[in-house]
């Protein structure tokens, strides 16, 4: 049976509790924020190496983490400012351009060994990397994470009527790719 | 509060892509990319184990040293302490290391001082403190073209002066002056004894100057449009002789 967020937090300030507790964080949350985080990242290394990140800055962070916002919200801030600061990283790395880092993503998605260029989910994958970064997040955050703008709103620090708009154009352009491929 | 979807939600969702693309609301959703086995079984320990790696060097930050009781109550003032010793002794004690036989000669002066000195000394600086000072002659709003020019002037006039002096004091070669004659020369009294019109000459003279400089009417001198108006015909004669002879030439009206 798993613990709510409250009583989580409670223990994890306790410090006889607190490796128990985290470790519960780290199994309730791991796999939303693995898809979320891999959905963006695209490779399974790269999106493990974020997804490490985030949780050990979970941990450093978790003692002043104010009650009054919601964990599972927080965790998703954390996961996708982190997962827009590697992607930014490997740019910066690469000194390659944004289109380059799309074809980069493409490529992975490609080199997949389950791929398969006829099957639309490969083809949808290959359309949500055409997409801006921060449309990219809107867009997973919406249709696979099911989040509701309200809380989106929080984790991407943005109004819901600028969501809105940002997921409606994301689909849209989805669709085009869809479409044309 | 965990993040539950709720089949409200998912609803909601599915309409809203339905409206904008049934295309995109039909696609499946099953995941299409792979985890390595027992990878999320593993995680959590993963991750323990790198803030344990990480922990050590937080734990330098956060090291229990422990300082003596009221170590920083009388830390100020036990600092100040050797700062105070460290000024007594400085001179003596540095001196006493590097050179003793320094330290041991007397550091009485041995230079003499006239009789009275110092008790007069008191008397004499007010005395030249209240001495008026010479007389400032601003340039005010003069530009700075005018003021190099001034200063080109006062250049050619000490040279002038000091010409003028060695041509009374050397025989022959009147254009020569000679470095001793230039050294000794005392160029303000020099300066002092030239007349106006000298300088005046001088400075009209001197190519590049670029300045008419006229000297001020002295009571000797006439007005000769006054003159001509008012004067007879002999003493017209005589003042054109005068003139003439000086070889200046007017210019009559």
């Amino acid at each position: 049976m798993q613990l709510d967020d409250k009583e989580l937090l409670q223990q994890f300030k306790q410090p006889e509790t607190k490796e128990k507790a985290f470790t519960a964080i780290i199994k309730k949350y791991q796999e939303k924020l693995y898809w979320h985080v891999r959905r963006l990242v695209v490779d399974h290394d790269d999106a493990n190496d974020v997804l490490q990140n985030v949780f050990i800055k979970v941990w450093k962070g978790l003692e002043n983490f104010r009650e009054d916002s919601q964990l599972y919200t927080w965790l998703y801030r954390i996961g996708t400012n982190e997962s827009l600061t590697f992607l930014d990283q490997q740019k910066r790395k690469a000194s390659v351009s944004f289109d380059e880092v799309e074809a980069g993503l493409s490529n992975k998605i490609k080199a997949d060994e389950g791929f398969d260029a006829q099957k639309l989910e490969w083809k949808l994958q290959l359309a949500i990397q055409q997409l801006p970064e921060k449309q990219r997040a809107v867009f997973t955050l919406r249709y696979y994470d099911e989040m509701p703008y309200e809380e989106m709103s929080r984790v991407l620090d943005t109004s819901e009527g600028a969501l809105k708009a940002s997921y409606h154009h994301a689909v849209k352009k989805i669709e085009d790719f869809i479409k044309n491929h | 509060m965990s993040y539950d979807r709720s089949m409200e939600n998912r609803e909601t969702i599915i309409n809203e892509l339905m409206e904008i693309s049934p295309a995109i609301a039909n696609i499946s959703r099953s995941n299409v990319f792979s985890v390595p086995p027992s990878y999320f079984n593993n995680l959590a320990q993963e991750v323990l184990a790198r803030i344990q790696v990480e922990d050590i060097s937080f734990g330098v930050k956060d090291a229990p040293f422990s300082v003596p009781a009221g170590y920083f109550d009388g830390l100020a003032g036990s600092i100040l302490n050797k700062i105070n010793q460290q000024k007594e002794q400085s001179v003596t004690e540095e001196l006493e290391e590097l050179a003793p036989l320094l330290n041991s000669i007397s550091k009485a002066p041995v230079y003499q001082v006239p009789e009275g000195y110092f008790e007069s000394l008191e008397l004499t600086i007010p005395l030249k403190l209240d001495k008026p000072s010479a007389r400032v002659f601003s340039f005010g709003k003069i530009g700075r073209t005018l003021q190099y020019a001034v200063a080109a002037s006062v250049a050619g006039i000490l040279m002038f002066g000091a010409y003028m002096y060695t041509s009374q004091n050397t025989e022959g070669d009147d254009m020569v002056i000679s470095y001793d004659s230039a050294l000794n020369m005392n160029v303000t009294a020099e300066l002092a004894e030239t007349n106006e019109q000298e300088i005046a000459a001088y400075l009209n003279e001197v190519p590049g100057v670029g300045y008419n400089v006229t000297t001020t009417p002295t009571s000797d001198e006439i007005n000769v449009d006054e003159y001509l108006e008012t004067a007879s015909d002999d003493e017209i004669k005589d003042y054109l002789n005068e003139y003439q002879e000086t070889g200046i030439t007017t210019t009559g009206s």
